[in-house]
């Protein structure tokens, strides 16, 4: 692993690539969604677990949001303006250079989970769910986090346009997310069943809902998180051995 | 002007007419009351939401003869709001109107309709009959107060999403400044 690669990527992510204020923009986002809650009349029936389900899954979809975008946009992007090809040139092998991005993309989204951590805490405050929901956050929304970065890296390697893979990338994310919110009529159907089992969104969402509803230990969550931890593997595996196809065109 | 004046005097003409006409006419004496109306249960209710309840309404026919196409329908005020709210806010039901055949002389005729409140405050929920003859009788009023239940500190949670996004602009904007003045 190149350090100074990962560094010079880090950086990029942080500072040339709006990182910083993607993280404020994100903070700002959950402060309206938490001012909603507090001074809406609707926002007084929902029970503490309710809103910390809402604030939870908020972030999640934010982080794997942004995760994405960069994500998306990280080799192609590189190819658009041309300095694909000096990358490639350097005495570095590709799959450092994938690495290298990859980590870059965690960055942020580690940064916005760790800036959503304060807003955790007050939500939970004096409820016994603050640990779970940290827990939650932080484990479930890692685990997605590193599954959908090197999903949306994937497609950077293999998509020659940043539009094209970014617009994939999100039409991924958009139909793995969707199906949770309608998880009682697709329980009806055996596809339904089979699909909400393996989809690594609702398996996440299933384990919150359990831990902060059911008040259920994360020891027994295991059925949940298996899946997350399969689908984070499977996903930087292929990203390892796609890595190799890094080119200058994008695979056809 | 001439046209005016005619013009003028016919349109007196036409509301002296009108007036005279007993439907038209404001009506005199208010006609003996022919039913009244009064929500049987729930008498009241405090508790959190959700609240769900069948709002059993009673017509009474006072008359000695039978009354027909009669029209019934709740409606709801926010007294902590001072403002009246849609009925279909609470309930699927609950915002439909039940039209009521007939009511033999003397009896009564009950209707239920469902009721889910989802909201916190107080409200007052009133049932309404319409008459075939538009004579209209308003029930008793139910209270309902749904208390709040939530535990969380708003003003923790509020102070929590004021500062955190200032302080991360402040800190991006610090960092960014500093970035590039070390590579202008």
């Amino acid at each position: 692993m190149n350090l100074t690669v990962i560094k010079k990527e880090f950086r990029e992510e942080i500072y040339e690539n709006y990182g910083l204020w993607l993280i404020a923009g994100s903070a700002l986002v959950l402060s309206v969604l938490c001012f909603l809650v507090c001074l809406l009349k609707e926002g007084n029936v929902l029970a503490q677990n309710d809103v910390l389900q809402y604030a939870i899954k908020a972030i999640i979809f934010l982080t794997l949001t942004v995760a994405m975008v960069l994500g998306a946009a990280s080799f192609s992007g590189e190819r658009e303006e041309n300095t694909l090809e000096s990358l490639l040139l350097t005495p570095i092998s590709k799959r450092s250079l994938v690495l290298a991005k990859y980590i870059g993309v965690l960055a942020v989204g580690a940064a916005l989970f760790i800036i959503s951590l304060p807003y955790v805490i007050a939500i939970g405050w004096h409820s016994n769910l603050t640990g779970s929901a940290l827990l939650i956050d932080l484990v479930g929304g890692l685990l997605l986090l590193l599954g959908f970065a090197a999903l949306a890296v994937i497609f950077s390697i293999t998509i020659k346009t940043s539009k094209a893979s970014i617009l994939i990338s999100i039409l991924l994310m958009v139909t793995l997310t969707g199906p949770t919110f309608i998880q009682g009529l697709l329980k009806k159907s055996f596809a339904g069943r089979a699909f909400l089992a393996i989809d690594p969104v609702a398996n996440c969402f299933n384990a919150m809902t359990d831990m902060l509803v059911n008040r259920m230990p994360v020891g027994s969550e295991m059925q949940y998180l298996l899946p997350l931890v399969a689908f984070s593997a499977i996903c930087i595996a292929l990203m390892a051995v796609l890595s190799r196809k890094l080119s200058l065109r994008g695979e056809k | 002007m001439m046209r005016k004046k005619w013009i003028t005097l016919l349109l007196c003409a036409v509301f002296v007419l009108t007036m005279a006409v007993n439907a038209m006419a404001t009506p005199q004496a208010a006609s003996p009351v022919e039913f009244e109306v009064a929500i049987a249960s729930p008498t009241g209710a405090e508790g959190l939401p959700v609240y769900n309840a069948d709002f059993e309404i009673v017509i009474t026919n006072l008359t000695d003869h039978e009354l027909t196409d009669l029209t019934c329908y709740l409606s709801v005020v926010d007294m902590s709001h001072g403002m009246s709210m849609n009925m279909d806010e609470f309930g699927v039901n609950a915002y439909q109107t039940r039209s009521i055949e007939s009511v033999p002389a003397g009896g009564e005729y009950r209707i239920t309709i469902p009721v889910s409140v989802v909201y916190v405050g107080s409200f007052n929920f009133t049932a309404t009959v319409i008459g075939g003859d538009g004579q209209a009788a308003i029930s008793n009023a139910v209270p309902v107060n749904m208390l709040i239940t939530s535990n969380m500190n708003k003003t923790f949670v509020v102070a929590v999403a004021a500062a955190m996004p200032l302080l991360l602009a402040v800190a991006a904007f610090i960092l960014t400044r500093r970035r590039k003045a070390a590579h202008p």
